[in-house]
């Protein structure tokens, strides 16, 4: 708050002493009553009550404009003259008008406050909702087959399934968590990314390598490798999780999918990735929600299948932050091509 | 054979449980400590042959530990960490740590990691073996040291004399994660800047000399945030853990 009110402050101090030194300057050219003075004044006094918070200031810049023009533009020069028969017309014009605009920058900046909130309540709700399903499933099968295997009166074999069921569900536990913390990474509290030049290949080796050890049933990936070396501005850890979350995406919800593609194309401002597969795609219906936390794998099966979950939605959030944006298509592959673009990318 | 002794040093009771059964079930000795003044006092009265220790004990900083023990012995520390801390992994690693494993990991992961740590207890003896023969050897790929040459499948890779000098201290290095700051350090001297930028453009170079698809390296494998380092013969970190 001290230092908004240290801004307004400085925003007063500057478009008052402009307002005067104008007016100064223009008074040069008449020697008489100034009749430009009047006019600038009116305008800084808008422009005070414009663009500082609240009715203070501007209140206060119609009172110091109507001291100025009297004083310094009005004759008699550099002398107060409460006669001056002008002088509560521009008192209370320049009262009326900065009230007015005070009156409108507050209300629009409060509507601005209402509706960002309402924004995100709804994010914070839909993300809540997605976090929650995404952990409970996998919970209740975890508590079942934990309870199973402690009355220790099932096969070998009925053992060892539970026990890889169990490793199964903790595996997605965990990358719900990793992808929690990524976003708290970057959105708590506004703190910016850390943000490094990356040489493309290298992240993208990373994530294949690591997407190919921990996925449960990876399909290989064939990356395209740019022929100059691409330096793209990011937090490299988090753009690795972005692309392991797309490929863990194709991995569990893309029917028919027996390969992934990740093509890159840069330009000379962005740098476009693109990861595809020959699945089934993505319907329109489902594409309006995929990134929202709420989406469900269509088809017949679709309630027994886990959600696509907070992993897309987190995918967006990290390309968003980094400048860039995140969107499905058609891939010409025959399935979904997940594509976003970031930012950068020059030769070094 | 004597077993060898593992010291596991991790505050959380849980882990620290399954470190141990893990550990004792592979036949190695299973030694815990549930604090860093706990630990140094049987660091020096057991002499483990490997350290397992959690960075985020409450008494003491994991780098104050690992420099307490470097400063008498190279007995090797593996270094367990949460992701998302690429700064602590390296600033452990440049602190005489060997190797370091993200939570959450499984059993064969950590094994793994043990194995490679024993294997690299004598990184001296290690540097030795290449110096005498000369040659460092992975899959098809060879460094001649003496000749000052890499081939792949027999062919001759050109690099320029700075990439060869990079791949070859990760070569003499292989099977651990060297980080930015420790290649810059010994090829450019104590003196060197601190950008790593010029490091990764040789590197990119160097890859798309070295490796069929850059993007799926097989020889030097990037660890994102820390540094490089060189596959080496029963690499089993690639494998799915």
């Amino acid at each position: 708050m001290k230092k908004r009110g240290l801004l307004d402050f400085l925003l007063f101090m500057g478009i008052m002493g402009s307002a005067v030194l104008l007016s100064m300057l223009l008074s040069g050219i008449n020697d008489d009553n100034n009749p430009f003075a009047m006019a600038v004044f009116i305008l800084a006094v808008a422009l005070v009550a414009r663009f500082t918070s609240g009715y203070f200031w501007g209140i206060l810049a119609s009172l110091a404009g109507t001291l100025c023009v009297n004083y310094i533009f009005t004759y008699p020069f550099w002398a107060f003259d409460v006669t001056y028969p002008g002088y509560p017309l521009t008192m209370a014009v320049m009262l009326v008008v900065s009230v007015i605009i005070s009156t409108l920058t507050t209300q629009i900046k409060k509507q601005e406050q209402l509706r960002f909130e309402v924004e995100r309540e709804k994010m914070h709700a839909n993300l809540l909702r997605a976090i929650a399903h995404d952990i409970r499933t996998p919970l209740a099968s975890m508590l079942g087959a934990s309870s199973a295997l402690q009355e220790q009166k099932l096969s070998p074999e009925a053992q060892a399934s539970l026990i890889s069921g169990l490793h199964r569900d903790a595996c997605w536990l965990v990358r719900v968590t990793e992808n929690l913390l990524s976003v708290t990474r970057f959105s708590a509290g506004g703190v910016s990314l850390k943000k490094q030049e990356e040489v493309l290949e290298e992240i993208i080796g990373s994530a294949v390598a690591k997407y190919r050890r921990t996925a449960n049933n990876p399909l290989p990936v064939t990356a395209d490798t740019p022929s100059e070396i691409l330096m793209v501005p990011m937090d490299g850890t988090l753009i690795e999780q972005v692309l392991i979350n797309l490929f863990d995406n194709v991995s569990a919800h893309a029917q028919g999918a027996t390969q992934i593609w990740l093509h890159i194309r840069p330009t000379p401002e962005r740098v476009y990735l693109s990861v595809e597969d020959d699945g089934a795609g993505i319907s329109p219906s489902q594409r309006s929600h995929l990134f929202d936390g709420s989406a469900r794998p269509g088809g017949p099966r679709g309630d027994d299948r886990r959600s696509m979950g907070i992993g897309l939605s987190v995918c967006r959030s990290i390309i968003r932050a980094h400048g860039g944006e995140l969107w499905a298509e058609d891939s010409p592959h025959g399935g979904a091509a997940l594509r976003f673009d970031l930012p950068g990318g020059k030769q070094p | 054979m004597i077993r060898k002794k593992i010291l596991i040093i991790e505050d959380d009771p849980g882990i620290r449980m399954f470190l141990k059964t893990t550990v004792a079930a592979e036949g190695y000795d299973a030694i815990t400590a549930d604090s860093g003044r706990h630990a140094m006092s049987i660091i020096s009265s057991h002499c483990p042959d490997c350290i397992l220790l959690d960075l985020g004990l409450p008494d003491m900083d994991g780098g104050e530990i690992i420099a307490s023990v470097r400063s008498w012995t190279q007995i090797p520390i593996v270094v367990i960490s949460a992701r998302s801390t690429e700064q602590d992994k390296a600033e452990a690693l440049d602190a005489g740590a060997d190797d370091y494993i993200t939570k959450p990991f499984g059993a064969v992961e950590l094994l793994a990691r043990i194995r490679s740590a024993l294997r690299h207890t004598h990184t001296m003896a290690e540097n030795n073996a290449v110096a005498r023969s000369g040659f460092y050897r992975v899959g098809s790929m060879e460094i001649d040291y003496r000749r000052y040459r890499v081939t792949v499948d027999g062919q001759d890779i050109h690099l320029t004399p700075n990439e060869f000098r990079i791949v070859a201290l990760l070569g003499r290095h292989a099977g651990r994660v060297m980080t930015y700051r420790a290649i810059l350090r010994e090829l450019w001297g104590p003196a060197a800047s601190m950008d790593n930028k010029i490091l990764r453009v040789h590197m990119a170079s160097i890859r798309r000399k070295l490796e069929a698809n850059p993007s799926d390296p097989r020889y030097i494998f990037t660890e994102v945030g820390v540094g490089y380092r060189m596959a080496e013969d029963g690499d089993d970190r690639e494998k799915k853990g």
